[in-house]
């Protein structure tokens, strides 16, 4: 990790969060921190409450306990719109896409959400008027095209730019998702398990995307993987959750070698 | 204060019993009854058919009342189960609504089919003529009102023991959370919702007998119990038998009290008591849209379903519309929508043309449904209120002076676009109100909201000029007054298209993106940054607005604004045709607004007086066929004509797949 990196300003911070649900406690007091330009995993075993922790990053889940800070603003009873405004997009595990728009015109959207949810929503409003007027009101043009073309090209699904998600396989919705969270333009991004469904060679070329996309526009990245290897290859801090709980944290070195998480992945025999 | 306390009660009774049956329904199926009001209305004309001796069987009236609310009633509910309710578990919110509110059209036009369409308005319930049997404190009490509240006590207090004391009510209660923990019970989770319609709906027959006295037989007459009983419901969060129980029951007391209060006319008096039940869901919702659970439970409830048969549907559609081949078939559309345009004036006399012209305004106001359904994904069934308050304030603004000019000189024209914004207001106060939470709040919040406008707004003088409608006249534009049947048919045209072209461009625009995104997934909406509820209230206001225009059109062209035609249950039969045409589609809704004038017309010119609410049947069963055929009979004609297109073409079609994904998806929080 170079000291540039490890000086950055933290771009994301989530501090002693908790949520229940009823009688499980699927968070207890989780701190984490994520960098600009740095891709930071969240892994742990099944129920480890990973994807709750990205739900209450992103609004869409309300934590108990605890604070979420973007940069110096504390956001942590914002709206999942809100924290939109404020440059944050996510992937979801179960792909939430839209059965009445094409692969095109989902990453279209996304553009379009990106740029205008930044405007404010006086521009939101104004956008609203000016739909109901013939010819004003924006149809997709031929540069959007291009440019949602080039995007859904580098995530391979340029051969299925015409299809609704339900012509897509699984893996394929999944690199929907990561292309309208591309496609916003967002300064922090939330995967979750986003190379579920893919083959290796695809995983591979998602993860060196991710990368890229990390380093070369300095993005804060926050991934949720099961893929292991995924994770420690282009990860730069890994967080470990098991029944809620932080148990470890560190670089991704530390962490194969980290007896808490083998412990966690594994379990432990009698003599432990 | 005494006697309009026990008065209240008898009142308050029958609406809790309704409501007990709303909630008993919704917890074991998740379906709730809108046509709650049409089977009341069927067992309460087979009760009257079998208690009157001069037009039916002259049977003892308790007899009679024991026949209908233990065999009838159970088994009317069992074979509604069998035949279409225990189809409906899983499917979308649209479809539920849909499907219910067309089998409440259905019922009342069967009933009326079968028992004479004259509403008859002096009926004995079970008790026959009302006695005063005691007093309590110098206040007489009827039998009729003795045996109303006692019966209410006892169907409360045997469904408490029942629920909480029997097997039969633990496995019911169990079956609500966990249909797999009902067959490890070794119980059929099918048996305990078959078992709990065939209750329900005696239940619900029972509160219809003893609501007769009060009401007599017209459909509109049990509007009242229903939305009272609805009120309850929504007290209750649909769930929650207790509160719906005594929510209804606090209710019914509230609106018999207030008559000591409140002055015999005047706005107040007439128009406070009628809005009660809207005013108590407005509350419920705005409280419960505070709550975190209730929020998320809503949403979760009803926006889960998404692999449903709608999502199935609406892919093999776009499936067939996306294939590059056949895309020529548009053009043959176009041209034929030409022809017939431009030769129905020629071909057609004017009364034929002067039909499909107000078809053309009916049109304008089916494609408001458009904006609201196809587009937000909000059931609204207020579309006609909205409709109605258009007629009530373009007519108001020409025969009065106002701002805009003195009685009778205010230009028609404006008053239309005044009478479209009026709705477009009110629109916005009901979408603030009713969009906080789920589909299913907004839709019967919006059924309230359209009975409490019959109720007061109608009823006033200087709205319904006592009755007969007020004067209205036709616009003018660059000198044409458009005062025969053939040139308003193309003013009809001319705005129905204009219409058709702003919503055409809504939704290829960034809005109509953003609208599909929010039809399909709300989290996912929410996390790309769009403001979910002032989207969904800003096209609820315009779906308003373009329904008041709509109804300015029909008024112009009848040349009297006359407000009853723009009351709840038309409104029903409304929805009903619009959604099963399909809300997404603007021939679908074309064909809806059309149908709704042509097919009377043609009934009546064929068949005998007798059979005059065949048609309506017709709508209600149309929307039930949305059970097989959710996305609406017009997309797929449309996709059947593209696929023979694609075939001409030398082109295939392949069918989309689905693969079981073993998430749920789980919009919280937004």
């Amino acid at each position: 990790m170079s000291t540039a990196t490890m000086n950055a300003v933290p771009t994301l911070r989530a501090e002693n969060v908790s949520i229940r649900f009823g009688g499980v406690q699927a968070l207890d007091s989780v701190t984490l921190e994520a960098r600009p330009g740095e891709i930071t995993a969240l892994i742990g075993p099944n129920g480890a409450g990973k994807s709750t922790m990205l739900g209450c990053i992103s609004g869409t889940l309300a934590q108990n306990q605890g604070t979420i800070m973007i940069g110096d603003k504390d956001v942590s009873k914002s709206s999942a719109q809100r924290r939109a405004a404020l440059n944050m997009a996510r992937t979801f595990q179960s792909p939430q896409l839209v059965t009445e728009l094409t692969v095109r015109e989902h990453v279209v959207l996304a553009r379009r959400a990106g740029a205008e949810v930044k405007s404010g929503k006086f521009m939101t409003s104004v956008r609203f008027v000016l739909a109901l007027i013939p010819f004003i009101s924006r149809g997709i043009s031929k540069a959007e095209l291009a440019e949602a073309d080039a995007l859904i090209d580098e995530l391979g699904l340029g051969k299925d730019r015409d299809k609704g998600p339900s012509d897509l396989t699984l893996g394929q919705r999944r690199l929907l998702e990561v292309a309208l969270c591309l496609a916003t333009g967002a300064e922090i991004m939330l995967f979750d398990e986003p190379s579920a469904g893919l083959d290796r060679a695809e995983t591979e070329h998602l993860g060196q995307l991710i990368q890229k996309l990390a380093s070369e526009r300095n993005i804060t990245v926050v991934l949720v993987e099961h893929d292991l290897e995924l994770v420690f290859s282009i990860s730069s801090r890994v967080f470990v959750l098991d029944f809620g709980k932080l148990i470890d944290s560190g670089t991704p070195a530390e962490m194969r070698a980290s007896k808490a998480v083998q412990t966690a992945y594994l379990g432990t025999t009698e003599d432990e | 204060m005494l006697s309009f306390a026990i008065a209240g009660l008898a009142v308050g009774a029958l609406y809790a019993m309704s409501a007990m049956a709303l909630v008993i329904t919704y917890n074991a199926s998740r379906v709730f009854n809108f046509a709650q009001g049409g089977m009341a209305f069927f067992l309460a004309y087979c009760f009257y058919y079998m208690g009157n001796s001069d037009t039916g069987l002259g049977w003892n009236l308790w007899l009679s009342a024991a026949i209908v609310v233990l065999i009838i009633g159970p088994l009317l509910g069992l074979f509604l189960w069998w035949m279409l309710l225990g189809k409906l578990g899983n499917l979308a919110p649209l479809t539920k609504v849909g499907v219910m509110i067309g089998l409440q059209v259905a019922l009342v036009a069967i009933t009326t089919l079968i028992f004479g369409h004259d509403p008859v308005y002096l009926v004995y319930g079970p008790v026959g003529e009302p006695n005063v049997i005691f007093s309590v404190f110098d206040v007489n009490v009827s039998n009729e009102q003795f045996i109303i509240i006692v019966t209410a006590a006892i169907v409360a207090l045997g469904g408490y023991w029942v629920l909480n004391r029997t097997m039969a009510g633990l496995v019911t209660r169990g079956s609500v959370d966990s249909e797999l923990m009902t067959v490890l019970t070794g119980t059929n989770p099918k048996f305990v919702v078959a078992s709990t319609w065939a209750i329900g709906t005696g239940i619900a027959g029972l509160a219809g007998l003893m609501v007769l006295p009060k009401v007599g037989l017209s459909p509109g007459g049990f509007a009242n119990l229903i939305a009272a009983s609805m009120a309850g419901a929504v007290i209750g969060k649909f769930t929650h038998l207790w509160r719906a129980f005594f929510g209804a029951l606090v209710l019914g007391v509230t609106q018999e009290v207030l008559v000591l209060y409140l002055p015999s006319d005047g706005l107040l008096g007439t128009a406070l008591r009628p809005s009660l039940p809207f005013l108590f869901m407005v509350v419920a919702v705005l409280v419960y849209s505070q709550q975190k659970d209730v929020k998320a439970d809503s949403q979760k409830v009803e926006v889960a379903a998404v692999n449903n048969a709608y999502e199935v549907s609406l892919s093999k559609y776009l499936n067939i519309m996306r294939n590059p081949k056949g895309h020529w078939d548009r053009y043959v559309g176009y041209a034929v929508l030409v022809v017939v345009l431009v030769g129905i004036p020629i071909l057609f006399n004017e009364y034929w043309t002067g039909l499909l012209a107000v078809g053309f305004c009916y049109t304008v106001i089916f494609l408001s449904y458009r904006l609201v359904t196809g587009e937000a994904g909000i059931i609204s069934l207020s579309q006609i209120s909205f409709a109605g308050i258009g007629v009530i304030a373009a007519a108001y603004v020409v025969n009065h002076d106002t701002w805009f000019g003195a009685a009778n000189e205010t230009p028609v024209l404006l008053a239309m676009l005044i009478g479209g914004i009026v709705a477009g207001i009110t629109g916005t106060v009901v979408g603030l109100l009713c969009l906080n939470l789920g589909p299913l709040y907004a839709a019967i919040v919006t059924f309230a909201f359209a009975l409490l406008v019959d109720q007061a707004v109608y009823t006033r003088d200087e709205f319904s000029n006592f009755g007969s409608g007020l004067p209205f006249g036709r616009p003018e534009i660059f000198g044409m007054n458009f005062d025969t049947p053939k040139t308003f048919y193309w003013f009809g045209a001319v705005v129905m298209f204009i219409v058709m072209f702003v919503l055409w461009s809504l939704r290829r625009s960034t809005t109509g993106l953003v609208f599909a995104t929010i039809r399909a997934s709300r989290v996912r909406a929410a996390t790309l940054g769009f403001d979910i509820y002032i989207a969904r209230v800003g096209v609820f206001a315009l779906g308003a607005a373009v329904a008041g225009i709509g109804g300015t059109m029909v008024a112009s062209f009848q040349l009297v604004a006359f407000p009853n035609g723009f009351v709840m249950t038309i409104g029903l039969v409304w929805f009903a045709l619009a959604v099963a045409q399909g809300t997404s589609s603007m021939g679908g809704l074309a064909a809806g607004g059309m149908t709704l004038l042509l097919a009377p017309a043609i009934f009546s010119e064929f068949l005998p007086e007798r059979l005059a609410d065949l048609p309506v049947l017709l709508f209600g069963l149309v929307a039930i066929n949305m059970v097989v055929d959710p996305i609406g009979i017009n997309p797929n004609l449309r996709a059947q004509f593209r696929h023979l297109a694609i075939k001409m073409s030398g082109g295939t079609v392949h069918s989309p797949s689905f693969e079981e994904e073993s998430e749920t998806k789980l919009p919280a929080g937004v």
